[in-house]
């Protein structure tokens, strides 16, 4: 399968942050969500796909182009929308429409128009009136109607009340069912991403975490809950990304789980009473407290 | 990042700065006719105009660096622009045009009125090089706080760079006028070039080619745009 996006060996340095050797490749019509607090360098990584940093080593393409050097061929097919991105307060919704008209011939104004009944914008209204959700929206509406392959947004629903927020969702999820279409969004917020992505990216202070499909890697985590006297060196389970013990209650968070574990603890003499599933904002927190530790 | 220009967006842009900028123009415009209509009526009216034609004048300039360039910043819609098919080599050129023209259009029809004033006027035409020199330095001065707005991210060190320069006149025309090859010809019937008003004339384009020269390279070699 062809890559819409692919990151070799990509490294980057500040004087206060390092992007450590990144690797990440995103399938032509998938879904991908970038997970990571502030500061994991989510923005960093999405801006060297925009082309707006050279990497200091490795390479990045974007939809076969080899950027930063070729990040105008690029930049025809790709819609970026970040929550730090603003349009010209003094010129209203429909000067900004016609501005990318004149520059995409791909776009489609019949879905614009679809758009500003969806999002429930005015498109006489000037920009500097617009409420932070119906900034984002204009956003999205600017980069969606131009239908690009590649669509790249950075916190597109942070600071969005639940409807804004449903709104935007709802039509990104109407977006991806072109199969043509890629889509890399990075979130705090995990529910989006659990709901719309293929496939997950975990970054955490300029490292990869954990890169895979979001099936595979929701499995692969459990929460255990046991009883008994507990000395974690010894249990021999490498997989355990952490440990909480309250008198002789434990909660292990285990990252790699396979049915043989329980019958591990338990042969450890501890009492395992339940094995649950974990919610990628579970995961979210095991894996930076995981993080943090290292 | 070294790649053929992106002529048709550079244009739209060069359009787009044009009209974001249009009642500004139409304010700083207004008001230097304003200055030239009464500047030949007197002695003090004299005076107030060419402060008025020059304070508007460097109006211009800098409050067309502050709307196009650093605002973009400040305001957060460079992030909107480079998401369009462009370069920061793109960008630098469209803003390169965009302003140089919005300045240097008005700044000729200023430059040229304000011949036209001295000339028909009883003012002395003797002051005629003086008045291009100054002028040139406002072109000058425009350049720089742009070649520094386009290459530093920090909006303090443009403004003091456009304090700086304001600052700067007072001293050229006392330097100028400490000149005796210039300052002599100041009451002349007839405006006089010599080596001296032509070296200054020179020495003021040669800094212009070297501020924009410089903001290219610097800009050409940054690794972080955004």
């Amino acid at each position: 399968m062809q890559n819409a996006i692919e990151l070799k060996s990509v490294s980057k340095r500040y004087s206060d942050f390092y992007l450590d050797n990144l690797s990440l490749q995103l399938p032509v019509g998938q879904v991908m969500g970038l997970v990571g607090v502030n500061g994991a360098g989510k923005s960093t990584t999405l801006r060297l796909l925009m082309g707006l940093i050279q990497p200091d080593t490795g390479s990045v393409d974007v939809l076969g182009y080899r950027l930063p050097e070729q990040q105008v061929l690029a930049k025809q097919n790709i819609g970026f929308a970040s929550d730090d991105m603003r349009l010209y307060k003094t010129e209203n919704l429909r000067w900004h429409m016609q501005l990318i008209q004149s520059i995409f011939p791909s776009w489609d104004a019949t879905y614009a128009e679809h758009l500003l009944k969806v999002f429930d914008l005015n498109a006489e209204q000037k920009f500097k009136g617009f409420s932070h959700g119906q900034r984002v929206k204009a956003c999205l509406l600017l980069i969606l109607a131009r239908k690009p392959k590649l669509v790249i947004l950075d916190e597109p629903t942070t600071g969005l009340d639940p409807v804004a927020r449903e709104e935007v969702l709802s039509e990104l999820a109407e977006i991806l069912r072109d199969e043509n279409r890629s889509v890399l969004f990075s979130s705090h917020n995990t529910q989006d991403i659990e709901q719309l992505s293929d496939s997950i990216t975990f970054l955490h202070k300029g490292k990869l975490l954990d890169s895979q499909d979001k099936e595979t890697y929701l499995d692969r985590w459990r929460r255990i809950v046991c009883t008994g006297d507990i000395n974690s060196a010894g249990l021999g389970i490498d997989c355990i990304t952490d440990i909480k013990r309250n008198g002789s209650l434990n909660e292990i968070i285990v990252n790699q789980y396979d049915d043989s574990i329980p019958e591990r603890l338990s042969a450890l003499g501890l009492s395992v009473s339940s094995v649950d599933r974990m919610s990628l904002e579970k995961i979210f927190v095991a894996n930076v407290r995981a993080g943090a530790k290292a | 990042m070294s790649h053929s220009l992106n002529i048709p967006l550079i244009k739209i842009l060069i359009q787009k700065d044009w009209y974001l900028s249009r009642k500004l123009l139409a304010l700083y415009v207004g008001g230097s006719i304003f200055a030239l209509s009464f500047i030949s009526l007197g002695e003090w009216q004299f005076f107030m105009g060419v402060t008025l034609l020059m304070s508007m004048v460097i109006g211009l300039a800098n409050h067309l660096v502050t709307s196009t360039i650093i605002n973009e910043r400040k305001e957060q819609t460079l992030p909107f622009i480079m998401s369009l098919p462009i370069s920061p080599t793109d960008y630098a050129v469209a803003k390169l045009i965009a302003n140089k023209s919005l300045f240097f259009i008005p700044w000729l029809a200023i430059l040229i009125t304000t011949i036209g004033v001295f000339t028909f006027t009883p003012i002395p035409d003797g002051l005629i090089p003086l008045s291009i020199i100054m002028c040139s330095y406002l072109l000058l001065s425009y350049c720089l706080v742009w070649a520094v707005g386009m290459i530093v991210e920090t909006e303090g060190i443009v403004i003091l760079v456009m304090v700086v320069l304001n600052c700067l006149i007072g001293p050229l025309i006392y330097i100028l006028g400490s000149i005796q090859d210039i300052s002599s010809h100041f009451q002349s019937a007839t405006q006089v070039w010599n080596s001296a008003s032509i070296g200054v004339l020179l020495l003021e384009f040669f800094l212009i080619i070297a501020s924009l020269v410089i903001a290219f390279y610097l800009q050409a070699r940054k690794k972080t745009f955004l």
